[in-house]
């Protein structure tokens, strides 16, 4: 059931759907929730999506350190899910108990090869003060023995919002590994990378038309948080239900840029 | 040298045989599809170790009339049925991609000579 605030009026927020923290490998130490909230704050925006690779178990930290946020800040549970085809899949869940039910079912099928600390980076699960949880033994930056269609089609039958990451990048994207998205292939958005800017982005709606396109951050790093790295949506308020019907263009609600 | 000459030496698990006498211009190899979109040239086999449907639909596009999965990589089940509806002839070898390459090196050397 969609709660939707029919009172509320229609108005344009800062959007950022893909960013790492601490746990992802690949991410700056000073990706830790506190640090992110307020590089958020000062940006403006006011939704983003925790998406570590293969894992959501930082974002109990950020939603904690959100409650504290200086502005009205929502954080989605999210994951950038790699497939068997080393093909990149950002999820966003209306609800924890569906990430973790997610997540459960991608590591039914996930290779047991260990991080290596020193070669790829820490994998730390984290509070919202920044005390180190725990941390995650197998590598993160994997891909899990499960096809992107697949990957794809169990998070859009949860209710999930599956977008395409980085379909601009020559390394993880669709594009690069299976070449142009098929038009029977089901997805919320496809996500172009902040590299993409000027007439170069006219370039992606009109080869994908009839989809929509969004930016976000793939922030790993806390100056790569900014608004003009992600993506402007009309929405009614802040919640997953908003971002959904955003992305399908519902209700009056869509994506202002790119 | 022919298509069919070429199955007969592999030794492969032949999952479609194709048409046998397509003329084998040279080979590429490659799990990207954006790469092999880019640089194929038609008439060479494919080697690769991507099993998705979409191998056929690249295929098809850059007229490579063969398809050589290596290290035992099963097809998909799509993409099985693709080629057998496109008579494209997909194969299983044993050997990884660097042997299956060497020894269809040795075969068009020979052939050329």
């Amino acid at each position: 059931m969609m709660m939707l605030n029919r009172d509320n009026k229609l108005s344009a927020y800062f959007v950022d759907l893909h960013l790492h923290s601490v746990l992802s490998p690949c991410a700056g130490l000073e990706m830790g929730a506190v640090e992110i909230v307020r590089k958020v704050n000062s940006e403006g925006i006011s939704i983003i999506a925790v998406t570590d690779h293969n894992h959501v178990a930082n974002f109990r930290a950020l939603r904690d350190a959100a409650i504290e946020s200086a502005e009205p800040l929502l954080v989605l549970p999210g994951m950038e899910v790699q497939s068997m085809e080393d093909i990149h899949v950002v999820v966003i869940f209306p609800d924890e108990d569906r990430a973790y039910e997610y997540k459960d079912w991608l590591w039914q099928k996930m290779p047991d090869i260990k991080n290596k600390e020193e070669r790829f980076g820490y994998q730390l699960i984290i509070d919202k003060d920044g005390n180190i949880l725990d941390q995650e033994e197998v590598l993160l930056i994997q891909g899990a023995m499960r096809t992107v269609d697949e990957i794809s089609s169990y998070a859009l039958k949860m209710g999930c919002i599956v977008i395409m990451a980085h379909m601009d990048r020559p390394s993880f994207s669709y594009e690069a590994v299976l070449g142009p998205l098929p038009g029977e292939f089901q997805c919320s958005a496809i996500e172009i990378s902040p590299l993409v800017i000027g007439s170069s982005i006219s370039k992606w709606s009109e080869k994908y038309s009839d989809r929509t396109i969004i930016r976000s951050s793939d922030a790993h790093k806390i100056d790569q948080i900014s608004r003009y790295r992600c993506s402007s949506m009309k929405l009614g308020g802040l919640s997953f239900d908003e971002v959904f019907l955003a992305l399908k263009r519902e209700n009056g609600r869509e994506v202002l840029y790119p | 040298m022919k298509l069919h000459e070429i199955i007969n030496t592999l030794e492969p698990d032949v999952i479609c045989k194709g048409d046998g006498d397509r003329d084998i211009t040279g080979v590429i190899v490659g799990d990207l599809l954006s790469f092999i979109i880019g640089e194929a040239q038609e008439g060479e086999i494919w080697v690769t170790i991507q099993i998705h449907l979409n191998v056929s639909a690249v295929a098809v596009l850059k007229e490579l009339p063969m398809i050589i999965l290596a290290s035992g990589r099963e097809p998909s089940k799509e993409l099985a049925e693709k080629c057998l509806e496109e008579n494209i002839a997909i194969i299983v070898v044993e050997e990884s991609a660097y042997e299956v390459c060497a020894k269809l090196h040795r075969l068009l050397n020979d052939d050329a000579e």
